[in-house]
């Protein structure tokens, strides 16, 4: 071939030169331009360096945004406390309200076991035994003490009223027999629990301690909140009331069943106070 | 006093609260209907000198009987169960709404209601009793017949 045909670089003796000297670095450029125009040995490459930039930010993240996060929440806050007081009200109301009464319940019966065992309760039981009572000791305590206002006796599903006894002016007591007998049925009914019965209703300053038995239940409306120990107790009372009394074939019709248990619900669970008055005893 | 246990029940908007309106004074709120599906109310009545207590259980309108709770029947002596007489389809189910009703409280008196009498005309009505055979046509609004349902149930309640 003439020397006038030749390529240029194949002439050129500098190019030779240069294509001989810088053979190495022009593979290098070939290679990192490969890397950055291919996705994969790109990505290959990059991908760890942004998940530990990622793990960096997370880990720093509060300390070093916190002041513009605060500064955010606390304008958003500003700016809609209208909204967020809609939005938090519901929620924290009710977790409020419970925590309050879970505190108390637990504060009362702290104090409940304190007095109990400590040596004041030991010393006024002294006093008691002595005939030295100290009368405002016993008239805060039973103030205190929740009290069985209304008592009934409810005949199974049709919710017929075979005895009652009350210390207040109350609606018609074979209509509360037969709504409390509804709810009753209601609850079982929508919840499906086998024959887990409805044991406690609380409405207000009441509680209805209800406890089943074959062809009846004792109901019975306990103005104040009860302790888990005071309602075993009440229940324990339910259960000697039913043994003493109820030990006999008893039918809805039979007036002086009515009657007789009347008397003696009001003598078991209302004369007496027996949440208050057995409290004290016991701890003599 | 003797009492007894009454169940009002039926398909929706056939006129059962309102024959319970006519019959019992108003104690509790129609408002447990919806809630619970069920309102209690009583009326004391005589029968040959002797007082009786009526607890009258208003049970909420359904369709089928089949969707009422079946603890709600239990203990019943009586059941009235009421169909509209101006809308035939309330009368679709009592068939076998008796049966279940039977089913579940063997030897109840049952009393069939046709009600809204005072919506339909005389020719309406031969064919109605003829097709439901019902005991009683009444009409809450008048008042027709319905002292006479719950007297005739109370009557017979005592000597049951």
């Amino acid at each position: 071939m003439p020397v006038s045909q030749q390529p240029e670089h194949q002439s050129d003796p500098l190019q030779q030169l240069r294509n001989i000297l810088l053979r190495p670095e022009q593979e290098r450029i070939t290679h990192i331009h490969n890397i950055l125009e291919e996705k994969e040995p790109l990505a290959e490459r990059v991908v760890p360096i942004i998940e530990e930039q990622l793990s960096e930010f997370e880990a720093h993240f509060p300390k070093a945004y916190q002041l513009a996060v605060d500064r955010l929440v606390e304008r958003k806050i500003r700016e809609s406390q209208e909204e967020m007081i809609d939005m938090l009200y519901p929620v924290m109301g009710t977790m409020i309200r419970k925590y309050i009464a879970q505190q108390l319940q637990e504060l009362r019966e702290s104090v409940e076991q304190q007095l109990e065992r400590s040596f004041l309760a030991r010393l006024r039981d002294r006093f008691f035994r002595a005939g030295g009572v100290r009368e405002a000791d016993l008239v805060l305590r039973n103030a205190a003490l929740p009290r069985v206002r209304e008592a009934y006796i409810i005949e199974q599903h049709s919710g017929l009223l075979l005895g009652s006894a009350s210390t207040q002016e109350v609606v018609d007591k074979e209509l509360i027999a037969g709504m409390l007998t509804a709810i009753k049925s209601f609850v079982v009914d929508a919840f499906r629990r086998g024959t887990t019965q409805l044991e406690l209703i609380e409405y207000a300053g009441y509680q209805i301690l209800i406890r089943d038995f074959h062809t009846y239940y004792v109901a019975l409306a306990v103005e104040g909140k009860m302790t888990t120990k005071e309602q075993e107790q009440l229940s324990g009372q339910i259960a000697t009331f039913v043994q003493n009394e109820l030990a006999r074939k008893i039918r809805a019709d039979d007036a002086s069943l009515h009657l007789h248990l009347g008397k003696t619900l009001k003598e078991y669970f209302m004369k007496t106070t027996p949440l208050s008055t057995e409290a004290i005893q016991g701890q003599l | 006093m003797t009492s007894r246990k009454v169940l009002i029940t039926g398909s929706f908007a056939v006129g059962k609260t309102s024959l319970f309106h006519r019959f019992v004074y108003n104690t509790f709120s129609d408002q447990y209907l919806t809630t619970i599906g069920v309102k209690v109310d009583k009326r004391v009545v005589d029968v040959s000198g002797e007082p009786l207590s009526l607890i009258l259980w208003d049970i909420a309108g359904e369709v089928s009987q089949k969707k009422v709770p079946k603890t709600y029947f239990l203990g019943a002596s009586a059941v009235i169960y009421v169909f509209d007489l101006s809308r035939k389809q309330t009368a679709d189910n009592l068939k076998s709404d008796l049966k279940l009703i039977q089913k579940i409280l063997p030897g109840c008196l049952i009393k069939v209601v046709g009600n809204k009498k005072d919506l339909v005309s005389e020719e309406e009505l031969i064919i109605l009793e003829r097709t439901h055979n019902p005991d009683f046509l009444t009409s809450a609004k008048t008042g027709e017949n319905v002292e006479t349902l719950f007297m005739e149930i109370a009557s017979e309640l005592v000597s049951y």
